[in-house]
């Protein structure tokens, strides 16, 4: 049990996806200057990453390995992404067409957010066990989501001060998420 | 459009980080070694320049419906490639580039260039679009990496054993790994983008008059 | 039912440049494997001769029940006699799996060495110091020895304990094995 919790806490905070891996940067300049669309970006990640992760996990460890196809991983992979992207977009389209309107194009964007390959990929291999596999892969995309929204909220208060026209926008967010990861680093000498 | 603004477009007026603000992801993390830099650089040309004559070539055949899925597997198949003769041949780089090389797939670039032209344009055309906006990344990606590279050890390496270092004695006064660690990474980027839209700007005032 | 003929179409379309870059990828799949492998076990060689003085090595992997964690299991041989029984051990450790070689040899039952090869995803100059760390075990028996945890590193260093534990339960359970191939 110890050992998934340090899992999980690592994931979510010392390694973690955005700051520290680097992965899903585009969405995070692109969404997060409203903390309503970062979040909402945010939970459809999780659920995205979380679930092709282990779908990945599986499909590798019983399918490619079994027949020696290790090397399709990363087109099955992208392939299973894109596919899960269309059927949540299906999904929330016809449950919650207010909710659909207001994620709008980010939806269809997950496909190519780097998080969600990233995670498939270090997940989809013969180090992990189902259980640590989900963990690790949950763990993270709420890792992203918290980032995600702490930025949104650092984001609006920026927006609205004294940022020189040239720096406004990505560059100033940039280097906002420079000193969250300066932050962030800090975590390590917690455990 | 002639053939050398085509290309010439990627590297400037439609440069791909520092213009359209694409693939962020491997520009942040891989940027610590100009080689690093400059080994992403041949994958992504490799990938760009193939995927754009691919998707160009088959633009007829496919139907609008599922085209996306098609250039994903184009894209992806092209990737693998680049991996496996990567991890055969340059065994170090693949080591470092690590993760990143597959998630060439997701680079908004290369499925962006699909899209906006590939789709759309004869396959020579399509070819040398890819390769200025390949290159125009490159360039950018190795900019980025000889500042990182050489704050943070006063030594820039092209390839390798080829290498350029300072003298050591005065490396440990200015140099600090500060600049290959994350935090870096996003401070360096946002500073060379604000002053990249500054010049920008300023060109655009200077037009005006 | 109009709609039927489209996604058989669409569908046959995907199948077949799936099968395309599939085919692809199996053919350079077959080029660049067996030079990836062959380096690997030039690399491996150079680390088992390092730190496991032994003339020649087999992999032993695939004759042997292995537990978990454990990766892979060699021999180790000195003028044609088993002498090292070495294992590859994998456990997770903070960000990642953590590789260890252990190295007991079969006359004494002691420890001959204990190696990480791998701690890739731990943290840099924290967890990752148990990378290049002398945990002094060579020469102590494996029944009573004393492992140091680094301080300010104790995640890392317990999946290093670990790895030895799991080695050592395994040479004790199929030591009889192991003797009747010397």
């Amino acid at each position: 049990m110890k050992e998934i919790l340090t899992l999980a806490f690592s994931a979510i905070l010392i390694q973690n996806v955005l700051l520290s891996r680097f992965l899903g940067t585009c969405p995070f300049m692109g969404v997060s200057n409203k903390r309503s669309s970062a979040v909402g970006m945010g939970l459809a990640v999780v659920f995205v990453i979380t679930l092709s992760s282990v779908i990945s996990w599986a499909l590798y460890n019983y399918v490619l390995v079994v027949f020696e196809m290790t090397y399709m991983k990363t087109i099955i992979f992208i392939l299973v992404i894109a596919a899960l992207v269309q059927i949540i977009e299906m999904f929330v389209k016809k449950v919650s067409p207010p909710l659909y309107r207001s994620l709008g194009i980010y939806l269809p964007l997950i496909t190519t957010n780097c998080a969600v390959l990233g995670m498939a990929t270090i997940v989809g291999s013969e180090e992990y066990t189902l259980l640590t596999a989900f963990v690790f892969s949950f763990a993270s995309a709420v890792g992203f989501l918290l980032v995600m929204y702490i930025f949104a909220t650092l984001r609006e208060r920026i927006d609205n001060g004294n940022v020189p026209k040239a720096f406004r926008g990505v560059p100033i967010a940039l280097i906002s998420a420079g000193i969250m990861a300066m932050i962030f680093a800090k975590f390590t000498g917690v455990i | 459009m002639t053939k050398l603004q085509n290309f010439t477009k990627g590297i400037l007026k439609e440069n791909p980080i520092l213009v359209s603000v694409l693939g962020l992801c491997p520009t942040l993390a891989i940027t610590k070694s100009v080689e690093n830099a400059i080994g992403m650089g041949i994958a992504i040309l490799f990938v760009l320049v193939f995927s754009n004559f691919i998707i160009s070539l088959i633009r007829n055949i496919v139907p609008n419906e599922i085209r996306i899925p098609m250039f994903i597997v184009v894209i992806a198949t092209l990737v693998t490639l680049v991996e496996m003769l990567m991890a055969a041949f340059l065994p170090a780089l693949h080591e470092s580039l690590g993760i990143f090389i597959p998630l060439i797939v997701v680079n908004c670039i290369i499925l962006g260039r699909a899209e906006a032209y590939a789709s759309k344009n004869k396959p020579l055309d399509s070819i040398i679009d890819g390769a200025g906006m390949a290159i125009g990344y490159t360039l950018v990606l190795i900019i980025i990496s000889i500042i990182r590279e050489f704050l943070a050890s006063g030594t820039i390496t092209f390839w390798g054993d080829l290498q350029l270092t300072v003298n050591p004695e005065q490396s440990a006064q200015i140099f600090t790994s500060f600049f290959v660690s994350p935090p870096g990474a996003f401070i360096i980027l946002g500073l060379l983008l604000g002053i990249v839209a500054a010049i920008r700007n300023h060109k655009k005032e200077v037009k005006k008059q | 039912m109009k709609e039927l003929p489209k996604t058989i179409k669409y569908s046959l379309l995907l199948v077949i440049l799936g099968i395309v870059a599939g085919g692809l990828l199996a053919y350079v799949n077959s080029i660049t494997a067996p030079i990836i492998a062959e380096r690997k076990d030039a690399e491996l060689k150079e680390i088992l001769e390092e730190y496991f003085e032994c003339e020649r090595f087999t992999d032993e992997t695939t004759n042997y029940e292995l537990d978990k964690g454990i990766e892979k299991i060699y021999f180790g041989y000195v003028e044609n006699n088993l002498e090292v029984v070495i294992y590859q051990t994998s456990t997770n450790g903070y960000g990642g799996p953590i590789v260890t070689l252990v190295g007991i040899n079969l006359t004494d039952d002691k420890l001959v060495n204990l190696q990480v090869a791998s701690a890739e995803n731990e943290t840099v100059g924290i967890g990752s110091k148990v990378l290049n760390h002398d945990f002094s075990v060579a020469g102590e028996n494996i029944t009573d020895y004393s492992f140091e945890i680094i301080s300010g590193a104790t995640v890392s260093s317990n999946a290093v304990k670990n790895n030895l534990i799991i080695a050592i339960k395994h040479y004790t359970e199929n030591k009889t094995l192991f003797e009747k191939v010397s």
